[in-house]
């Protein structure tokens, strides 16, 4: 067991002494808000050249109010609110086209986009404002462009005519458009929690309900477990692999019990995946109580219970997938043969992935306690189910707990047999057979 | 005198190959016992039953005094014949590495690790990844894993093998050092010549039997005095068709040619002078070249492996 200790301490700080180690601490949180990063960089970096559009509107009232919200819009909501005023977004610049007598509208303007003296143009049908089913039927807005990804100019055309023609309609009904507003507000449903009678007999009011809370803590918790689980347990293949094929092997076998080397193996991954996640939770958690974009409801749905089922969780599983890659690292000697043994086994080491929005939903589903109790699985749904309330019976968690560090058990024995024989078998390709056997021989 | 290591009729089989079989061998304590062998004969196998990596299918192994468990493995030091090291690795960090394995602290470890390597040559490559050393600095780093924590065992599969004379030279120095301090040394190879130079006992296996045990000079009496060895020129042409010669090792500028049974070296030495210039010529007990090759050699392969006696000594 001494020798297991040292075989954890050399691969813990083998592992995070690396530059990669490093640079993966730092590389995550840049890849998970990659997207969000992305976004604000191409916010500060978005062309800001106007949008040029045609109007063919034979009324001329849209055309008119158009070019008047416009005006305003390129006066006040292009710009920066810090000082000094920077263009954050296109002007909008529409100007009234009318056809000459016998032209195609949409041909000639068509030319014109192409050439890119204009960004699109809109044809407005001359029923466009009237309620429907009460014109002759020409009631479409179309409009035209060779870019039809950039939707914040339609979206803009869109709502400033609907504004128009809801004001025009309830005009020529003789309503008045504010009381209408008024009596047609919208009622709220607010989510709350549950009230309770604490220890000392008070009674604490529920609380509002936080999206935040509910699903955020369950979604992060769980996706940081299985993200961890996956970035480390694998490497266990890879370096037992090379052990094996540098013939490593036989000099630590020679001095350690394989189980002892195995066991060691696995003390090293699980404290390397506990040390990122105390430097990912702990500055997290930081960052929550400093700042004041986490809202506070998250950070009570984070209790101690939380994380030390977080511990607990990811501990077993990896203990269970790293003796299962560390067998199969042992039992091969290609990384090829590796891959193809791995294959089926991705597919249960990924299944919580398959369900985790569906358990998220319906945590107290059938399907849900069902798919939270099958061992490879149970390790992230069960975290995510824990940290959403209600979260599970009590006879589930014991359940979970008890099949899971069962299935952990049986992973590291019979890893540990397969490890036993496989790490210094050579020139056999591997098969399910052949491991089958080498778990009865072990 | 005690065993540093006792087999008892152990057998091996993997599946249908018997790689070991009912081999009972004994290795002093305090001496250098050399382990030969042909490729495939099963040496391996043992070493591994030897080291508790295998456990035999039957018989006993005693290492140390302890039978059938890993209790003697921190007393034994292992260089196997396919060097391992992680190359990412620093030379010094990994000598503390095997050390902290073998049992000694951290510290001690670390201080043995720089008198070897200065010792050996390799103090300035002492905080360098192992990837940037030679094949031979490899070999002496891997070799100083081996006795880092002054084992009182020593097994060395194939030593020697691609090393330069210089550091072949350092090597054995640091063997027989170790040897003289009292350590014993069991020490497989296929270098016939540094195991007659080096091994106070050999022991020769084959077809997982055992076919030769004892001292050079017991198996070299065993096999007699009918090998002559000889240079003259164009040897080869003059000892063709000569009755007496049962075969010629050829080693380039020397032959050594075993007789017949009873066949007087004189006259051959007479049919030579005869026919070519004879410029030496030595009655000589067989070396043990010669001795591996009657045993081991394609004659004797060709015989079913069943015939585990008899492999080419004299009756």
């Amino acid at each position: 067991m001494t020798k297991a200790f040292t075989v954890a301490r050399t691969e813990y700080l083998r592992a995070v002494r690396t530059r990669g180690f490093i640079l993966g601490v730092l590389m995550m949180p840049v890849l998970m808000s990659g997207g969000f990063i992305a976004t604000r960089i191409s916010e500060k970096t978005a062309d800001v050249s106007d949008r040029r559009f045609a109007v063919v509107d034979p009324d001329g009232r849209v055309a008119a109010a158009l070019i008047t919200a416009a005006a305003g819009r390129n006066d006040r909501g292009i710009w920066s609110s810090d000082e000094p005023r920077r263009q954050e977004r296109p002007r909008f610049v529409p100007e009234p086209y009318e056809p000459a007598p016998g032209e195609d509208p949409v041909l000639a303007l068509s030319e014109r986009v192409r050439r890119g003296e204009l960004f699109g143009f809109l044809l407005v049908g001359a029923d466009a404002l009237l309620p429907p089913g009460s014109g002759q039927g020409d009631d479409q807005l179309l409009w035209h462009t060779n870019t039809p990804t950039y939707d914040e100019l339609p979206d803009w055309i869109r709502d400033e005519v609907n504004e128009l023609a809801r004001s025009s309609r309830f005009t020529a009904a003789g309503l008045d458009e504010a009381l209408v507003d008024r009596l047609s507000s919208r009622v709220w449903v607010r989510t709350m929690g549950l009230a309770r009678v604490s220890a000392t007999g008070e009674v604490r009011k529920a609380s509002q309900s936080s999206e935040a809370a509910t699903i955020g803590v369950p979604l992060i918790f769980s996706m940081l477990l299985f993200v961890l689980v996956m970035s480390t347990a694998p490497a266990l293949l890879n370096t037992v692999l090379e052990e094996k094929m540098q013939k490593i092997a036989e000099v630590l076998v020679a001095t350690v019990d394989p189980f002892d080397l195995l066991l060691g193996k696995l003390l090293a991954t699980a404290s390397v995946a506990l040390t990122l996640s105390v430097i990912y939770v702990g500055a997290g958690l930081i960052f929550a109580r400093t700042s004041d974009v986490v809202p506070a409801a998250m950070l009570d749905a984070i209790t101690p219970a939380t994380l030390a089922f977080y511990v607990l969780f990811q501990v077993l599983a990896l203990l269970s997938y790293g003796a299962i890659f560390a067998a199969i690292g042992a039992a091969c000697t290609e990384l090829q043969d590796a891959q193809n043994l791995m294959g089926p086994l991705m597919i249960m080491l990924m299944m919580p992935m398959f369900f985790m929005m569906p358990v998220l939903q319906h945590p107290d589903s059938p399907v849900s306690r069902i798919v939270s109790l099958i061992p490879t699985a149970t390790p992230v749904l069960m975290m995510m189910r824990v940290s959403a309330p209600p979260g599970p019976a009590w006879w589930e968690l014991l359940a979970a707990l008890v099949i899971t560090g069962g299935f952990t058990i049986f992973c590291v024995w019979a890893g540990g047999r397969i490890f036993r024989i496989g790490i210094l078998a050579q020139g056999q390709s591997p098969s399910w057979r052949r491991l089958w056997t080498w778990l009865r021989a072990g | 005198m005690t065993d540093a290591v006792r087999l008892d009729s152990v057998s091996k089989t993997f599946g249908t190959h018997a790689a070991v079989r009912s081999l009972s061998l004994a290795v002093p304590t305090g001496r250098i016992h050399g382990f030969i062998g042909p490729n495939g004969s099963g040496k391996t196998t043992t070493l591994r039953m030897i080291l508790h990596i295998l456990l035999p299918d039957s018989g006993t192994v005693e290492v140390l005094g302890r039978t059938g468990t890993r209790a003697a493995s921190d007393r034994i030091g292992y260089l196997p014949e396919e060097r391992g090291l992680y190359k990412k690795m620093k030379v010094l960090d990994q000598l503390v590495y095997y050390g902290a394995l073998k049992g000694l602290q951290r510290g001690a470890a670390r201080r043995a690790g720089r008198e070897w390597l200065e010792r050996l040559g390799l103090s300035a490559w002492a905080d360098r990844k192992v990837e940037t050393l030679s094949k031979g600095m490899a070999q002496k780093v891997q070799f100083i894993s081996t006795v880092l924590h002054a084992p009182e065992l020593l097994i060395l599969d194939e030593p020697f093998s691609g090393l330069d004379p210089v550091n072949l030279q350092a090597l054995r120095d640091a063997i027989l050092e170790l040897s003289r301090g009292g350590t014993t040394i069991l020490f497989s190879t296929h270098d016939m010549a540094m195991a007659e130079r080096m091994c106070d006992h050999l022991c020769m296996i084959f077809r997982g039997e055992k076919v030769l045990d004892g001292t050079l000079e017991e198996i070299q009496q065993r096999y007699g005095d009918d090998t002559v060895r000889l240079r003259a020129d164009g040897a080869r042409e003059a000892l063709a068709g000569n009755p007496a010669v049962v075969a010629v090792l050829d080693m380039g500028r020397w032959q050594e040619v075993r007789l017949q049974r009873g066949a007087d070296p004189q006259s051959l030495l007479s049919a030579l002078a005869a026919r070519t210039r004879v410029h030496h010529f030595e009655v000589a007990r067989p070396s043990l070249h010669d001795i591996f090759v009657r045993i081991a050699g394609p004659e004797a392969a060709a015989q079913p492996a069943a015939d585990g006696h008899g492999h080419g000594a004299p009756a």
